[in-house]
């Protein structure tokens, strides 16, 4: 069995037995989309919330939740995944730093978590569970055998949904 | 339009790297003070990497690093981090406070490792300021202790709007009393600057170093 | 008497190091404050002989503080500390009204010099 990487700002998708995993959210929300019967997951590390905020036109959709996840679809479905039975599962979406004051950059993270699911709404894709806000830093892995998607934070405590 | 990130000169960078000196200097004069112990800083680093790489230099995405992370505003937009080992913030705090420190952190200590940060980013950025005549203001400086990846990241999220490149400016910190007792693995701690890609042509400008090159 | 001291600073660690200084010699420490607002609020309540006040901190800057209580009376003897000293902010504190400009980190001896001056 392998563990796919997903990077920062980044998307991959992996087929059984593998499992895909990505490191260090923070504000990041790591989105993923598994289908039980192919077992083919997809997952995205999406680091801002909209591409309205890009400022040039060269970028991988994988940064912004509104073109991570379309493309993300695509790539599942290209890899044996059926789309209507496909679920998502979503972690991250912290506040790191707790900054006094309204600056919109400390506000990214719920932000993150509103776009995703926005995006999966639009998708029609449900959304089955979800590890996110708070102020801690998470590790993610999806497994595609189960569907388990298992996250762990600084403490090491681990925790699966 | 180009990222005047990935376009950024040898000569420029070596630009970068005087007045980062400059900045680092200053910022080690401060915190010699306050730790009451000698301290040296000097750029050791100014290159373009990609964000991936920042993390990676940092011991990698689930590293446990403490950070103290700020914003600049005014004529310059970018940020600034301070990035220590948990081990190397314990033997600080137990120095500044005089009582040994939990594996988890006291209040107080929290607070002390909040202040470092922010005397050393105030301290660079006054020499920085007062060089180049910009004004230059930090946001409040906010500490966490958690994995690398998670904390850089989010100091990435402004530069992430441009590009996935940032100018990446290192200055290792040698705390040389705290060197002798942790091994040379991560020995003290490092400082970034990672300015905003809008921020170049202004700094450069105000240097009278025109922006060679770029579109 | 002893000279009543309100200490500003966002930093705990920093209230407590000047608290220490000033206490081992001689002046009163009758209050601190987090931030900006609070600074305001506790001068009205205490009506100290002088404040040491941060700058960069949340809710209300130093110098914006400064402003508020010099309002409410021109006389408070205000002195700024703060880890930025650019020649522009010092220029700006003292021209708000500050009696003097401490660069953290800063020697005990300084801090008292300028507190017994500016209380004159």
């Amino acid at each position: 069995m392998e563990v796919v990487k997903v990077w920062m700002a980044d998307s991959n998708v992996a087929k059984h037995p593998n499992s895909i995993r990505t490191t260090g959210l923070g504000s990041c929300v790591g989105v993923t989309l598994y289908d039980p019967t192919s077992k083919v997951a997809g997952m995205a590390h999406v680091m801002l919330p909209t591409s309205t905020l890009a400022k040039n036109d060269d970028f991988k959709n994988a940064k912004y939740a509104d073109t991570a996840l379309p493309e993300l679809l695509d790539m599942v479905i290209k890899a044996g995944g059926n789309r209507s039975r496909l679920v998502a599962k979503m972690a991250g979406g912290a506040q790191m730093f707790n900054f006094n004051g309204s600056s919109e950059t400390m506000r990214i993270g719920p932000r993150n978590v509103e776009a995703c699911k926005e995006a999966l709404k639009k998708l029609g894709i449900r959304l089955v569970s979800e590890d996110t806000g708070g102020n801690i830093g998470r590790t993610v892995e999806l497994f595609t055998d189960t569907g388990v998607f298992l996250i762990r934070t600084a403490t090491k405590q681990t925790k699966e949904i | 339009m180009s990222d005047p990130i990935r376009n950024i000169t040898d000569f420029q960078l070596d630009v970068l790297r005087e007045i980062s000196n400059i900045g680092a200097g200053n910022a080690a004069t401060a915190l010699s003070k306050l730790l009451n112990n000698p301290v040296d800083m000097k750029v050791s680093r100014v290159l373009p990497l990609h964000f991936n790489d920042i993390i990676e230099y940092v011991g990698g995405a689930e590293n446990i690093v403490a950070t103290v992370f700020l914003r600049i505003q005014g004529d310059i937009a970018g940020s600034m981090f301070f990035v220590i080992n948990t081990e190397v913030a314990k033997r600080l705090i137990e120095d500044m406070l005089g009582t040994l420190e939990a594996d988890d952190f006291s209040e107080m200590g929290f607070s002390v490792l909040q202040e470092i940060g922010n005397i050393l980013s105030g301290s660079y950025l006054t020499a920085l300021s007062d060089f180049t005549g910009l004004d230059l203001q930090p946001s409040v400086p906010s500490l966490a202790i958690d994995m690398a990846g998670a904390l850089l990241g989010d100091g990435l999220m402004e530069i992430g709007r441009s590009g996935d490149y940032a100018i990446l400016i290192d200055a290792e910190i040698s705390i040389r009393k705290l060197v002798q007792q942790i091994i040379v693995q991560n020995g003290g701690g490092h400082f970034f600057l990672l300015p905003d890609p809008d921020s170049f042509e202004k700094l450069f400008t105000a240097l009278g170093v025109q922006n060679h090159g770029s579109s | 008497m002893s000279a009543k001291i309100l200490i500003v600073d966002d930093a705990a660690f920093m209230r407590m190091m000047i608290k220490d200084i000033l206490s081992k010699n001689g002046f009163d420490v009758v209050g601190e404050a987090a931030n900006g607002e609070e600074a305001v609020e506790k001068y009205k309540e205490l009506s100290p002989d002088l404040v040491t006040m941060d700058i960069t901190m949340p809710e209300k800057d130093g110098i914006a503080a400064l402003k508020d209580i010099k309002k409410i009376n021109p006389a408070a003897k205000v002195i700024m500390c703060s880890a930025m000293g650019q020649q522009a902010m010092v220029i700006d504190a003292i021209q708000a009204g500050a009696k003097d400009f401490i660069v953290k980190p800063f020697q005990a001896d300084r801090v008292l010099e300028a507190i017994n001056k500016a209380l004159g």
